[in-house]
């Protein structure tokens, strides 16, 4: 059992099931009184029948006049439930004393009433009292119930989540209070007629002992809430103040509104700490906003019972609502702190905390479909596997659709965002990688800012001011700061939602890095391959060869096998960077040829960079055109003309050697496969015969 | 240049480096050694100037070769001599202190005049692979304090000058744009390694772009 109520689940679910068996015991009370099977009301200073609620009571007209019962006569004031409010001690004795009269009639096997219809002619009834029937009980009966429960039951919600609170405790004492002088309310205002009048002076004095009491633990939640601004210890003169008041009401001494006089003090008090609490989150708009809702909450309630219930007899005057319908202030109260739980964390509480009630409720709809099922008549083994079987079947369905509402509206799923995620991964800068991962976060989150940060693990700051995301791979981490462009608080669950994101992309980042890996590694051996067999041979080749023609094709070779090589690269290269191999490949070329090379270029070359791929067909052209310079012209000088814009790369070859006409060229290998190679990079090559030299014209798009 | 050290295991490879390293620097000794294990028992015995290093052989990497040799005699000139220019190979052995690389293919005309601008202060190193160098060790350049104060220390014209060779222009190229003899180059050349205390124009290149000149 210790072990059982450990847990804060168990322990509200136990409050919830006391309160439920307080209440089911306040109905039984009320549907065990004698009923005359009308209910009354007053009007105009006269008892009258409000409305016939059974059987017995169906010889009395509605809106007859009540005259006199069993020969006593029956007052407006017999009705009276403020009493309290407007009669002093000897009144209050009087009042006790007819109450105890008219409770023994009714409890009499007849009762005699009189009472006078439209047209004032009185009438007699015998009616045989019969026990109350549940449909008759007032609304206000049904309203207090209600809110002692529920008040009860949310600050104990709060209390089992920050048993060390301060805050918390005065709230769950105050909650507990405000249930023991609701019940009492709930009994006098279950009674058609009379109550035994000593009943309900107990009901009376029970009533206010909780409004004292609630007063005195009230005050004491805003001295403590959310800063402790009187130490707990000294607070403790509150109950006894209020102890006080309510043995001098027991043993009738003093004023009879001590208690009244008391409670307005204690909302006195409540404001000023109020007020003081205000002061000092001056600066700090996170505690002030959440501070705003819970005074909301907390003050509109109080006020509202001020005016309503606690000036007016001060001042002499009728209170201006029935003490019933006061309970639903303290309704407001208690709501509306239960709702500011989530969006300002009151208490430092938390979405969270929400979960144990859906819990709740699923215990309270088991249990309660069982109690109807059996009350309808089935067998209690049947009503039990066919309570679950509903509650299963409607209830975990709503409550997961309730969960969604509340707590996961807005939080995308991790299936919906994996694509983003993957395109993340393989952008193919990092900047773009970065780009697009801060642009997912501020999508979630709607942030104020964004701002890069060295944080190890996601978490909130500043009690949700602020998230920390924790970097991944090559990206940074963050610090998000006013989720929802300020109108929100980040939760924990941002944060674990974050952090998983950010755990999930590192995954996907370390799949492609291991793809890239591997395809380095392939390129890689490919490479050592070529190098090893190719390139060795080669060199053979041209050790045996030197000094012959065929040296040359054979060190041709050797070159475009390290440009393939050097395709196999997967970074681009700077078209500065590639016009520079080139002119330094056929400037050594040139010098050992004995020709000289006179390259040009832009001075401003566009910014563009060359996939390897591109790179190595081009360095192979200018190679070739080069190579076919030198072999068949004999040239003295070669002209290398480059021109580059954001769109075309334009190379223009031409040599002073002995010209023959293009028009006689055999298309040969060499001049086929250059064409072909630009043509595969969408360029092409023109041949233009000036009349002096022989000009070739590479072109090719820059994408 | 006295001595020089040929490490090679393809015998006509050994044969040609023997003859480019005599034509370029007449009268020079040459040893020949086809592996490291050869090779690491000469430098015990021998003093060298010059070291032409293959990189692949039967018993391992030439860059050990180089290591031993450049911690031995800091004064000797290394020079990697291979068939292949790509980072995979080059970078292990210009790290472990290689001034420059030869390729084996080329005429061998053309190589003894890449070995001859050693005694001119610049040892064999294609701009192309200067540049990735320099891409490659781009995080390791020094701070600014360093660069600001080697900035002064070059003249404006040095600093011209740096700015076309790390463009991967050839010296003749050089004095063709600047409007000046190569042999001016040589010497703007000569003083801006002095003045960096560098041997190569990687370095030329790594300094130059710490320097925000490229």
């Amino acid at each position: 059992m210790r072990q059982f109520l450990a847990k804060p689940t168990y322990q509200l679910l136990t409050i919830w099931l006391l309160c439920l068996a307080a209440s089911a015991g306040a109905i039984w009370f009320a549907t065990h009184q004698p009923s005359l099977g009308m209910n009354f009301k007053v009007s105009e200073g006269q008892v009258r029948v409000a409305k016939v609620t059974a059987a017995q009571g169906a010889a009395v007209a509605p809106g007859a006049r009540l005259l006199r019962i069993n020969g006593m006569d029956i007052r407006a004031g017999d009705l009276d439930n403020d009493a309290d409010m407007t009669l002093n001690f000897d009144g209050l004795t009087a009042y006790y004393a007819r109450l105890n009269t008219l409770d023994a009639m009714l409890h009499g096997q007849t009762v005699t009433l009189a009472w006078a219809d439209d047209q004032d002619a009185v009438h007699e009834t015998v009616i045989q009292p019969q026990p109350r029937l549940l449909g008759s009980l007032s609304a206000a009966f049904w309203v207090v119930l209600l809110v002692g429960d529920l008040c009860l039951f949310i600050s104990a919600w709060v209390y089992v989540l920050k048993p060390r609170d301060w805050g918390a405790r005065m709230f769950v004492l105050s909650g507990l209070m405000l249930m023991v002088s609701a019940y009492p309310t709930a009994i006098m205002y279950s009674r058609e007629l009379a109550l035994s009048g000593n009943l309900f002076r107990a009901m009376l004095l029970t009533n206010h002992f909780g409004a004292t009491m609630y007063g005195a633990t009230i005050a004491p939640m805003f001295l403590l809430y959310p800063k402790i601004l009187v130490s707990p210890r000294h607070l403790l003169w509150l109950p006894v103040m209020a102890a006080a008041t309510f043995i001098a009401e027991l043993a009738e001494v003093g004023d009879e509104q001590n208690s009244i006089v008391f409670m307005a003090a204690a909302m006195l008090i409540s404001v000023i700490a109020a007020v003081v609490q205000w002061r000092l989150t001056r600066e700090q708009p996170l505690e002030r906003a959440s501070l705003r809702w819970f005074l909301l909450a907390t003050m509109v309630g109080l006020m509202l019972l001020t005016v309503t219930l606690i000036l007016p007899p001060l001042f002499g005057l009728l209170p201006l609502i029935s003490t019933g319908y006061a309970f639903v202030f303290f309704l407001i109260m208690y709501v509306g702190i239960a709702l500011g739980l989530r969006k300002f964390r009151l208490f430092d509480l938390d979405e969270w905390a929400y979960r144990i009630l859906l819990w709740m409720a699923g215990a309270t709809a088991v249990i309660a479909m069982d109690i109807v099922l059996v009350a309808v008549g089935l067998e209690q083994t049947i009503s039990l596997s066919l309570t679950l079987l509903l509650c299963g079947g409607l209830y975990f369905p709503f409550r997961q659709w309730l969960w969604q509402r509340i707590v996961n509206r807005q939080t995308p799923s991790f299936e919906s965002l994996l694509p983003e995620l993957s395109a993340i991964a393989f952008a193919a800068t990092p900047v773009s990688q970065r780009e697009r991962w801060e642009a997912l976060l501020r999508r979630l989150h709607d942030p104020l800012e964004l701002k890069t940060s060295d944080a190890q693990s996601g978490a909130i700051l500043d009690e949700g001011l602020r998230m920390q995301v924790p970097g991944c791979g090559t990206l940074p981490a963050y610090t998000l700061h006013y989720a929802g462009h300020g109108a929100r608080l980040f939760s924990s669950r941002d944060a674990i939602f974050a952090a998983s994101l950010s755990q999930l992309l590192e995954q996907i980042m370390s799949g492609r890095s291991s793809y890239e890996q591997g395809v380095a590694q392939e390129r890689l051996r490919i490479g050592r391959d070529l190098h090893d067999n190719i390139g060795a041979r080669l060199l053979k080749l041209i050790h045996h060869l030197r000094g012959t023609p065929n040296a040359e094709v054979a060190r041709d070779a050797m070159k475009d096998l390290r440009t393939a090589i050097a395709s196999m690269d997967t970074r681009p290269v700077p078209l500065r960077n590639a016009l520079a191999d080139w002119r330094a490949e056929a400037d050594a070329r040139c010098e050992v040829a004995g020709c000289r090379l006179h390259w040009q270029q832009n001075e401003e070359l566009p910014a563009v960079e060359l996939a390897p791929r591109m790179k190595a067909t081009l360095e192979s052209v200018v190679r070739e055109i080069i190579t076919n310079a030198l072999k068949h012209a004999s040239p003295k000088r070669i002209d290398v003309e480059i021109s580059a814009d954001a769109h075309v790369l334009r190379a223009s070859v031409c040599n002073d050697g002995e010209i023959t006409d293009p028009l006689t060229w055999k298309d040969g290998y060499g001049l086929r496969s250059m064409r072909g190679r630009l043509e595969e990079l969408s360029g092409c090559l023109h041949i233009a015969p000036a009349q002096d030299k022989v000009q070739l014209i590479a072109e090719v798009p820059l994408l | 240049m006295k001595v020089v050290l040929i490490l090679d295991d393809m015998p006509e490879s050994q044969e040609m480096l023997r003859e480019v390293a005599q034509k370029a620097f007449p009268g020079i000794c040459s040893c020949c050694v086809a592996d490291v294990a050869g090779a690491l028992t000469m430098l015990r015995q021998f003093q060298f100037d010059l070291a032409l290093i293959d990189l692949s052989l039967p018993d391992g990497n030439g860059t050990t070769v180089i290591e031993a040799m450049a911690t031995r005699f800091p004064d000797c000139v290394i020079v990697v001599a291979t068939i292949f220019d790509d980072d995979e190979h080059l970078f292990p052995a210009l790290r472990a202190g290689a001034h420059g690389y030869l390729l084996k293919d080329q005429a061998p005309e053309q190589m003894v005049k890449q070995l001859r601008g050693i005694t001119e202060g610049h040892p064999p190193l294609s701009p192309s692979v200067a540049r990735r160098l320099l891409d490659h060790f781009r995080v390791e350049h020094e701070s600014p304090e360093d660069v600001a104060a080697e900035d002064i220390l070059l003249t404006p014209r040095e600093r011209e000058v740096l700015v076309q060779l790390t463009r991967g222009i050839s010296i003749a190229d050089i004095g063709e744009v600047m409007s000046i003899s190569r042999h001016t180059v040589s010497d703007h050349v000569k003083n801006i390694y002095r003045k960096l205390n560098i041997s190569s124009r990687a370095e030329a290149a790594l300094r130059a772009k710490g320097m925000g000149l490229v």
